[in-house]
């Protein structure tokens, strides 16, 4: 055993520490590097929303011209959705998903390492025009011909940033999906993948047939902009719905993709801190499948004030009412576990009832939209702002801190601050409410969205005042997680390997876990492996026995789709350069479009082609030859 | 049960008729995600059409020609034989033939290629994308397929490099990529039936 151990060791040790910070291919390190790289776009996001709420303290206020606050809140929205929401769930998918499935690493490592840099290379071209004073500036969904018909950069860094950081979206997606399918544990199957896992694949979905409406789109768009195509506008036979209508098919699944492995988070939380077994597993399991299914039927909801038949807007209106069956199935089953159950209330379940209240009044106001003569009242207005934060930062950012106080002894090996993590969440729902809470009668009064100011004689003055403030307590909030967190990496208690007493795999190795994850791959008997005490015992005995150990290389196991039998031991590839080089290859190329630079871009094409020759090329290759 | 009882060959004689690879799956992923882009921009060909007050091409233009690019797509399927012969090739580890039917499938590839610019060059006597809607979307969907088709002649080519070395990820290379070229087909027909034929309907 101690030499099986002996030669893990070996054959996952790192090389040096310049080597591995370009070159690892190590799923835990790359989900680090997702979680820190998207916390720090949430923080920018959240300075640019400060300074949009000093603007907004008090009538007349000049604190922002308008052009710069038309830059900052198209910037918050952009940074938000696309450089911190979906980011920082992959880097949750990242670090778990191989850990919750019993594998030692995703099925491709590598092509893994390039959707980090792919996403670090677009969120720092997009940011780019912030520095460069060039932000886009008609808010986060560009409406054409506002969009179309503007000059300056400023909405290609839009376009052409969201094309580069699809690529890195769309690949993380297709690694989750063959990563559940094929390398579960044995015995892990359809029926027993952790609910966490059972969201990454429903948004992993949903990321492959939604990604291409928001690239399809921006093509369209960088083609009107840069090559005088027309799609957008009337006169030369083009519609400028075809943005909207392809926007939303992007844009209301993505409302799931951000919301989905959120709800794997609570799925995940809830049962450990009820101490009891998730209620109605294979419903709640079907119900995510089926939210992001059906959040491919409903985008016109977003557009029922522009002026479509009626039968349109009916039968999407139906269908949006209709995802109210899944998301009522989740939230009752997640009710019925914590009452079942002995809820013990600690920082992580603390966030998730957070979650649950701030997500039922953000769900409530969005069936109110679905009522059509509403929706055409105060959309535009401070109601829809008030409702998308409900259901964004309470859908999302509520489950995301939940789940950072949760993982984080797993990550780090160490303990946060349990009475600051509690002083923390109600600083962060106060502020939250206080927020946005006054945004709903804000807009019931007719302040319409992104004006950069107001005047005095409106009535609005109070309820801004008071959002302001809201956000400097959700701001503080924000800042004592960070502090916390960071104070804990360093100064915390050892974790231990369990110190939730969880039901998932990646609770049974230690804190942090090794490189190589398990020493020997776990085999799995029902849906929460962690608590089947002999199961564990006996990978002990197999480890001794010198079972599944895999200690010939970079070994893992690969299993049938549906039922998870053992089906063959795969070589996994180790630290490479390639897919940095790549996306460094591929950042050229964007660069030299957005420049209108053509010998820019056609090295970077050449570069990619080089980059993607040097990848596949079989330096080492150890394989037997067949013929 | 050991775990080396379990492996299974990835190919060869004791190969599964079904076994695929995780890189296969990625393959059938990434043709998802890129028939999904396709599918939308045709969606929004008809969008547009239909969108279009007055006569299809518009301003009184002819209805594309269509012998020429039925040629053009024609000499692209055909293509997807040789193609398929190479990944059945490598499935019973003959590399020879493997490669005999990736060259035969490039070099149709780089014709149809050849083909498609000549007449891309002679539409635009007559239209330009710049012009109006039609012509944009005209365009757009013809370039977007023929990058499609240029990724598919590199991958080809690398795929018969790769055979020099015939190991099971050369095996795995001709198979997607033969997966990936039947997608590039399938798409050619379906660009062919929504230009050429659907404007005559």
């Amino acid at each position: 055993m101690v030499a099986n151990i002996e030669r893990l060791e070996r054959n996952w040790a790192e090389p040096g520490r310049l080597v591995t910070a370009i070159a690892t291919v190590d799923h835990k390190k790359i989900g680090v590097r997702y979680l820190v790289t998207a916390s720090v776009f949430f923080v920018l996001a959240g300075l640019e929303a400060v300074a949009l709420r000093a603007q907004l303290a008090t009538p007349n206020e000049r604190l922002l011209s308008p052009e710069a606050y038309d830059q900052l809140f198209s910037m918050h929205g952009i940074t938000m959705i696309f450089l911190f929401v979906t980011p920082m769930l992959s880097g949750f998918g990242n670090y778990l998903v191989p850990l919750q499935i019993g594998s030692r690493d995703m099925a491709f490592p590598r092509l893994n390492a390039f959707g980090y840099w792919v996403f670090l290379a677009s969120g720092l071209f997009i940011y780019s025009s912030l520095v460069l004073g060039r932000a886009p500036d008609a808010g986060w969904f560009n409406y054409v011909p506002l969009s179309s018909g503007s000059h300056g950069v400023n909405i290609d860094f839009y376009g052409l940033g969201l094309i580069f950081l699809g690529i890195s979206t769309t690949a993380g997606a297709i690694n989750f999906i063959v990563t559940i399918f094929r390398m579960r544990a044995p015995g892990m199957s359809l029926n027993r993948i952790p609910l966490f896992c059972w969201a990454v694949l429903a948004t992993s979905f949903s990321i492959v047939f939604a990604i291409p409406s928001l690239s399809a789109d921006c093509l369209l768009l960088e083609l009107s902009r840069k090559w005088g195509y027309h799609f957008f506008d009337k006169a030369t036979g083009g519609d400028p719905l075809l943005w909207q209508h392809l926007f939303w098919i992007f844009g209301h699944p993505d409302v799931y993709i951000i919301f989905l492995p959120a709800v794997g988070i609570v799925s995940s939380i809830v049962p450990v801190f009820s101490q009891r077994r998730m209620v109605a597993y294979n419903l709640v399991a079907l119900a995510t499948m089926a939210t992001g299914f059906l959040g491919f039927g409903v985008w016109v909801h977003h557009m029922f004030a522009v002026g479509l038949p009626q039968v349109t807007m009916t039968f999407f209106a139906a269908a949006s009412m209709a995802i109210a069956i899944p998301s009522g199935i989740q939230i009752f089953a997640w009710i019925a576990t914590i009452i079942g159950g002995t809820p013990v209330l600690r920082t992580p379940f603390l966030f998730i009832v957070g979650f649950i209240v701030v997500f039922v009044i953000g769900g409530l106001s969005g069936v109110m939209f679905a009522v059509i003569p509403f929706d055409q009242q105060v959309t535009d207005s401070y109601f829809v702002v008030a409702h998308f934060h409900y259901v964004l930062f309470g859908g999302a950012v509520f489950p995301i801190l939940a789940g950072i106080h949760y993982w984080l002894p797993k990550i780090s090996g160490r303990m946060f601050s349990e009475r600051v993590g509690v002083a923390s969440f109600w600083l962060v729902f106060v502020g939250f409410n206080l927020t946005f809470f006054p945004m709903h009668i804000s807009g019931l009064l007719g302040m319409p969205r992104r004006v950069y100011t107001y005047p005095d004689h409106m009535g609005w003055n109070v309820l801004n005042l008071l959002s302001t403030i809201g956000g400097v307590v959700l701001a503080c909030g924000i800042l004592v997680i960070i502090v916390n967190i960071l104070w804990s990496t360093r100064f915390g208690a050892a974790a231990g390997d369990d110190p939730w007493n969880a039901n998932t795999l990646e609770w049974s190795t230690t804190s942090p876990p090794p490189h190589y994850n398990f020493a020997t791959i776990p085999v799995v008997r029902s849906a929460d492996p962690n608590w089947d005490r002999r199961d564990r015992e006996e990978d002990q005995r197999r480890l001794e026995r010198g079972e599944l150990v895999l200690a010939d290389g970079h070994e893992t196991v690969a299993t049938s789709e549906v039922d998870a039998e053992l089906e063959h031991v795969l070589r996994m590839p180790g630290d490479s350069p390639w897919p940095l080089l790549l996306a460094i290859a591929l950042t050229v190329f964007f660069v030299g479009l957005i420049s209108s630079s053509n010998v820019t871009a056609w090295i970077g094409v050449a570069a990619v082609v080089i980059a993607l020759g040097g990848w596949h090329f079989p330096w080492t290759s150890d394989e037997e030859v067949l013929a | 049960m050991t775990v080396e009882a379990a492996a299974i060959p990835l190919a060869g004689p004791d190969a599964p008729p079904g076994a695929r690879p995780n890189g296969w799956w990625g393959m059938v992923l990434l043709i998802a995600t890129e028939a999904t882009l396709f599918a939308l921009l045709v969606a929004t060909y008809f969008y547009l059409r239909f969108r279009t007050q007055g006569g299809w091409p518009p301003d009184g233009l002819a209805d594309p020609k269509i012998v020429k690019p039925m040629i053009a797509t024609a000499i692209l399927v055909l293509s997807s034989a040789p193609l398929a012969l190479a990944s059945r090739a490598v499935w019973e580890l003959r590399p020879s033939v493997a490669r005999l039917g990736l060259a035969g499938g490039i070099g149709l590839g780089v014709a149809f290629l050849i083909f498609q610019y000549l007449l891309v060059q002679a539409s635009l006597d007559t239209f330009r994308p710049g012009k109006d809607a039609y012509g944009s979307i005209f365009y757009t969907l013809i370039g977007l397929h023929a990058a499609h088709v240029v990724v598919g002649v590199l991958l080809a080519s690398w795929a018969l490099v790769r055979t020099l070395r015939f190991d099971r990820t050369a095996v795995l290379t001709v198979r997607v990529t033969t997966l990936y070229w039947h997608f590039v087909n399938v798409v050619a027909v379906v660009i062919f039936l929504t230009l050429y034929l659907a404007p005559r309907g």
